[in-house]
């Protein structure tokens, strides 16, 4: 005999718990078993009762359904948060090797290399990133090449 | 009593992107601790006028673990050997030798928690357990690390390995795989060496601060106080080939 079984996983859609993802596991007169995901709609078109919907609620409960529905959403939550911090960290950590790689770059070029400017130097070392970077590789240029540097009025 | 001779040392050998990197954590050293010594271990034809940086200098010549003879050849009394594909990003470079306590030598770990970067773990007849990538040793320690040089130029020559019941190299426990591994020359000395059984080997206390690897920062926030950042190109290709 055929058989029909909801899990007890089901998790509201809407906050009017009027819809639900659920899975029904049917067992067929072979004892064949089909699990299939349900999205569980409370009426039908015609504004009728689903029956679907009352065997779930009978059989899962809707205190069972708000408590897999919170614990799905911390769940989720915890995910993004976790993935999120982890997308930054990888953008982070490939910022760093971009930054080591135009670093050392910069230190070739022979200005740059030869500069007896060494807080200049030390500074562009520990730049935190590509703009700082290339803020201190300019500055030492401009010594370099005798160009000067730009002050402003209250330096004046 | 302190000892005073203690000192950095780095090898750039067989490529000049080495010697570019080694002279830039060079400088970061000196910039976060003006006072170390700091030992540079490359080949003359590298050399551009910033090896100045180096108190000490010293030529080796194009090979693959130069290294291995570069530890072996330190000035220093205490020595911090250091990678060149590392930077140094924190002042508390200065305070290493601290870590090396009643050691004879003090390495980092391989943590499970970055297996998955790694290029080779373990195999049927053991596990890497220590790093190479940056040792903190005593000049006691010459004698270990010229064995680990001479013994992993025979393994990398296809002059030693270590052998089964009949006599044979043994690639069943110990994969062919392992072969240009110098971590793998460490492991077998400090494993199965009768004459270093006793060496007292130490781990950094702070592992990730020593050693920390930039596909782990991919994976995680990066703390504030690293010391050593790790490129980690070897991993890299891993990821890449995947």
């Amino acid at each position: 005999m055929a058989t029909r079984k909801w899990l007890d996983n089901a998790f509201w859609h809407n906050d009017e718990k009027e819809m639900a993802e659920a899975i029904l596991c049917i067992t067929d007169e072979n004892n064949r078993e089909i699990t299939q995901v349900v999205t569980v709609r409370k009426f039908d078109v015609n504004g009728n009762l689903n029956p679907d919907f009352e065997e779930l609620m009978e059989e899962v409960g809707e205190e069972k359904i708000d408590a897999n529905t919170t614990e799905r959403r911390e769940r989720k939550n915890k995910e993004k948060e976790v993935e999120e911090q982890r997308r930054k960290a990888e953008e982070q950590a490939k910022e760093l090797e971009l930054l080591f790689d135009a670093k050392i770059k910069i230190l070739e070029i022979e200005q740059i290399k030869n500069t007896t400017n060494k807080p200049l130097k030390s500074k562009l070392r520990r730049s935190k990133n590509l703009v700082e970077l290339n803020l201190y590789a300019q500055l030492i240029m401009m010594e370099e090449l005798g160009m000067g540097f730009v002050t402003n009025e209250s330096n004046e | 009593m302190k000892a005073t001779n203690d000192g950095y040392l780095v090898v750039a050998s067989l490529a000049y992107r080495y010697y570019a990197w080694a002279i830039n954590l060079l400088e970061q050293i000196k910039d976060y601790h003006p006072d170390a010594k700091v030992c540079l271990v490359t080949e003359e034809k590298f050399c551009d006028g910033r090896e100045e940086i180096a108190d000490h200098l010293i030529y080796c010549d194009d090979h693959y673990r130069a290294k291995l003879w570069g530890m072996a050849n330190t000035p220093f009394d205490r020595t911090f050997y250091i990678d060149a594909d590392m930077e140094c990003l924190h002042e508390d470079i200065a305070t290493v030798f601290d870590e090396l306590g009643d050691n004879d030598m003090v390495f980092n770990v391989l943590e499970e928690k970055n297996y998955d970067i790694f290029m080779d773990t373990d195999w049927p007849g053991g596990k890497f357990e220590l790093c190479g990538a940056c040792c903190l040793y005593r000049k006691e320690m010459i004698p270990f690390m010229q064995d680990w040089y001479d013994l992993y130029v025979k393994q990398y020559e296809d002059e030693w390995w270590p052998t089964d019941e009949n006599g044979n190299w043994d690639w069943r426990t110990h994969p062919r795989r392992l072969k240009n591994w110098d971590q793998f020359t460490l492991w077998w000395l400090v494993n199965k060496e009768e004459k270093y059984k006793d060496l007292k080997i130490g781990k950094f206390k702070e592992n990730d601060r020593w050693n920390y690897w930039s596909l782990q920062h991919r994976k995680e926030p990066m703390p504030d106080n690293i010391v050593l950042y790790h490129k980690s190109f070897c991993a890299d290709q891993k990821v890449y080939q995947s």
